[in-house]
């Protein structure tokens, strides 16, 4: 992992993390710590807390089938406007436009099928590689 | 009579069992499957027409592994016809419920006290 602070403006995370649920959790605080620095509401910190461990959690059930030998990568850059992040896995990839929507009658007891959906309502933009296999996200804070 | 575990604290309280989270956090797989493993074990015991409020007063923050845990509660309780109630949900946390709708699913209220409340004359 490389954990940069390159300047007061721009803040820069990546980390390479074998596929194992929670290891990320301490790079997010990282990522919230930053935030709150910069004086984010408490409300947005808690968006790309959501949006970071849905994509992570995500990246290791589905993506790399949890096997630890697979890797994520994650990468989160903030500038005084925004926060940018992306994950990626070395999963065959899928298509974010065919995950059925939670909050239908019939979906709505479901076990599972909320993550990207939370992504989606928390984050400003996302957005996806052609191949599925990697998630990029904007948060623009609301202040 | 109350009874503690890993996650949880049990209070019963007449007919109701009040499950107060200790995590400040249910995010990762492993602290969710143990804290998810105690609750169920806790309704298991639960005879039938008792209650559970499952109160989250001390979790700062919830992912949608979480919300997945609830959903399995909601059903093992609806199987053995146990009321089930959620409580002191933080605001931020509440906005995932509103979100994902699943407010429309849970019977949710601010406090213990409210949820004790609305259990008089809930059927189950």
């Amino acid at each position: 992992m490389t954990h940069d602070v390159n300047s007061t403006r721009v803040w820069k995370l990546h980390a390479s993390l074998p596929s194992v649920s929670g290891l990320g959790e301490s790079r997010v605080d990282a990522v919230v710590e930053e935030l709150n620095a910069r004086g984010w509401s408490e409300n947005d910190q808690f968006a790309a807390r959501l949006a970071l461990t849905e994509a992570l959690e995500n990246a290791v059930e589905h993506g790399n089938n949890r096997v630890p030998e697979k890797n994520i990568e994650l990468t989160v850059v903030i500038n005084d406007s925004r926060l940018f992040a992306s994950v990626s896995d070395e999963g065959s990839g899928f298509r974010a436009e065919e995950t059925p929507d939670p909050t239908l009658a019939e979906n709505i007891e479901q076990i599972s099928g909320r993550g990207i959906f939370l992504i989606r309502n928390f984050m400003t933009n996302v957005w996806y590689n052609e191949a599925g296999n990697t998630i990029y996200m904007e948060k623009i804070p609301s202040h | 009579m109350s009874e503690s575990a890993g996650h949880i604290m049990i209070q019963y309280v007449g007919e109701a069992a009040i499950v107060e989270t200790l995590n400040t956090r249910l995010s990762d797989e492993m602290t969710i499957q143990a804290w998810s493993d105690e609750i169920s074990a806790a309704i298991d015991k639960l005879q039938s027409q008792k209650r559970v409020i499952l109160s989250f007063r001390n979790v700062k923050f919830m992912s949608s592994s979480a919300l997945r845990a609830l959903i399995s509660f909601k059903q093992k309780t609806d199987k053995k016809k146990i009321a089930l109630f959620l409580c002191n949900i933080n605001p931020t946390n509440m906005e995932i419920f509103k979100i994902t709708k699943l407010d429309t699913i849970f019977r949710i209220t601010p406090t213990e006290v409210e949820a004790q409340r609305a259990i008089v004359g809930s059927k189950y």
